[in-house]
């Protein structure tokens, strides 16, 4: 019980990281930003490829973040450049980086076992590691979102017709968060497979529901907590997602059921957030005053019955 | 002074449903309040894009204190040209504070750099210029704009769209999503702050009565042709009204 929970910890901690990017596209810019299926294992591969030619653990995180900034820039140039529709711009970027990171080390699958890592031995001494990096991560983002770059671009997300008034090109900010966005995610992409200790071309599939997952269930826990940031809401969710995996696991679910659990609980949520008991209970008693009603004026005209 | 000169613009071109809107059209604006009334579809609004570049003309030009700025995209045009809209929510950021959208508009032509943009040293500023639309805006800095009335989120978009001191204020029927109450009192603020300012201001409405009551001249368009164009002073009501329904 003990070690699935911190395993638990230990992954939702990496998919901080990821939620924290998604965050960007998702809630603040209102762009469905597929390609972070592409940029996420790209950022593995671009990891691997550095620190299996003999360079550092830190070059390895930096060519990951590199490479997913590189990511978001394809889907924003070929959203703002040729006005290809958002979610279609990050499908082309997406299978774009298949191939990407297919030549990146020319095989689908590398092992990472005697390569540097950011894991030690002791999974408690590791999760301290992932929670320092979260953290900075986010004290990062809050700071950013406070300048004056960081409020166009939730301005944009918010209003594009204001930024452009401002005399601001809406495009610019788009790349900026596309850019940040991806990157973040490809550094969740790195850190994972350090943890699991290989990269392997199938590790981004549908890992934008397990973004779009965390930060709906960060919202939905912290729904009346104003004060909350998105981005605190954001490692929240991630955490509480790992958490409700865990449990799944630990009750005897299949590991090749997780997929299908973690739809569920997206549609769950989703679906908790769009339900209004008061609203229900309203047209639920409606309909029952209205069966009632005829009823009585069906009896009232065949006394027989 | 803004003069148009043999401003032309088509919309669906090559198609059975082409509308000439704007063939030759002229007119200048000087530093006082014109009110431009009309019909739908008479071109009031396509004129504020084209005057904004939000639209680009298909001949003619646009001189601005006489620079030529027909050419010129809507982003560097709006250090010189603000413009309100009739969505209370399209002149305001919603999910940010009344404060951080005032920080937002006082930073409007600057470089924006990984800087703070919420400066305290300001706070006493934007703090004045709520106090003068006399709302009790002052003291909901720190409240989101999303959760402001209609009428205090227009009037916030007016004091941002002003901060500035732009050469033009573009008002695009920006009372008409309001209530008649509201639309009132924004409509005096709004002139509060025109006076202010001493702004070229352009206000498209439907309402005649508000442009007699406002404006300092009223051009009335039909099918992008100027029909009337008087000082408000020397028009009566009824009049203005006849020229309106036979535009």
């Amino acid at each position: 019980m003990l070690s699935m929970f911190l395993i638990s910890l230990e992954q939702g901690l990496i998919f901080s990281v990821l939620a924290l990017g998604v965050y960007i596209t998702y809630k603040i810019l209102d762009f469905p930003d597929l390609s972070v299926e592409g940029s996420f294992p790209a950022g593995a591969f671009a990891f691997a490829k550095i620190v299996t030619s003999g360079y550092s653990l830190w070059l390895g995180l930096l060519g990951s973040l590199l490479i997913g900034a590189l990511t978001g820039l394809i889907t924003s140039t070929i959203f703002s450049r040729l006005r290809i529709k958002p979610l279609l711009s990050g499908i082309l970027t997406l299978t774009l980086m298949y191939s990407v990171n297919l030549r990146i080390n020319a095989k689908s699958n590398v092992p990472l076992f005697s390569t540097p890592t950011l894991f030690q031995g002791d999974i408690r001494v590791n999760i301290l590691i992932l929670a320092l990096i979260v953290l900075a991560l986010k004290l990062l983002m809050d700071r950013f979102f406070r300048s004056q770059i960081g409020y166009m671009l939730l301005a944009t997300g918010d209003n594009e017709v204001l930024v452009a008034g401002l005399g601001e090109n809406v495009d610019t900010f788009k790349t900026i968060g596309l850019m940040i966005s991806n990157a973040l995610v490809a550094l969740s992409g790195a850190i994972m497979a350090q943890n699991v200790r290989f990269a392997d071309i199938n590790m981004g599939s549908s890992i934008i529901v397990t973004a779009l997952a965390s930060i709906i269930i960060g919202d939905t826990f912290m729904r009346r907590a104003r004060k909350i940031k998105g981005t605190s809401r954001a490692i929240y969710g991630a955490l509480i997602y790992k958490m409700i995996g865990g449990a799944a696991l630990y009750l005897g679910l299949a590991p090749t059921d997780l997929k299908a659990v973690n739809a569920l609980i997206v549609i769950v949520f989703i679906a908790y957030n769009q339900w209004n008991p008061s609203e229900w209970w309203k047209r639920f008693r409606v309909k029952l005053i209205n069966r009632n009603s005829a009823k009585g004026a069906h009896h009232a005209a065949d006394p027989s019955s | 002074m803004l003069q148009i000169r043999h401003l032309k613009k088509h919309y669906n071109v090559d198609s059975d449903n082409m509308i000439r809107l704007f063939e030759d059209f002229n007119i200048d604006f000087s530093k006082e309040m014109t009110a431009i009334l009309g019909p739908n579809g008479c071109g009031k609004s396509t004129l504020l894009d084209l005057i904004s570049g939000a639209k680009a003309s298909d001949a003619g030009t646009i001189h601005l204190e006489g620079e030529n700025i027909t050419e010129m995209e809507e982003r560097f045009r709006s250090k010189d040209i603000a413009r309100v809209h009739q969505n209370p929510s399209m002149g305001v950021a919603p999910s940010l504070t009344v404060l951080e959208n005032l920080a937002l508009a006082d930073h409007k032509g600057k470089t924006v750099t990984l800087k703070k943009l919420v400066k305290k040293d300001r706070i006493d500023f934007y703090r004045a210029q709520l106090a003068e639309l006399n709302l009790g805006m002052e003291d909901k800095l720190s409240s989101l704009v999303g959760e402001l009335s209609g009428g205090q989120r227009q009037s916030l978009a007016l004091v941002m769209a002003t901060m500035k001191e732009p050469k033009i204020l573009l008002l695009d029927e920006h009372t008409a999503a309001l209530d008649p109450g509201t639309s009132e009192l924004v409509m005096e603020k709004t002139r509060e702050l025109v006076d202010r300012h001493q702004m070229m201001t352009i206000m498209v409405t439907h309402d005649p009565r508000m442009a007699l009551r406002f404006a300092d001249r009223i051009v009335v368009l039909s099918r992008g042709n100027v029909q009337t164009d008087v000082l408000a002073g020397e028009i009566e009501e009824r009049e203005l009204l006849e020229a309106f329904v036979t535009a």
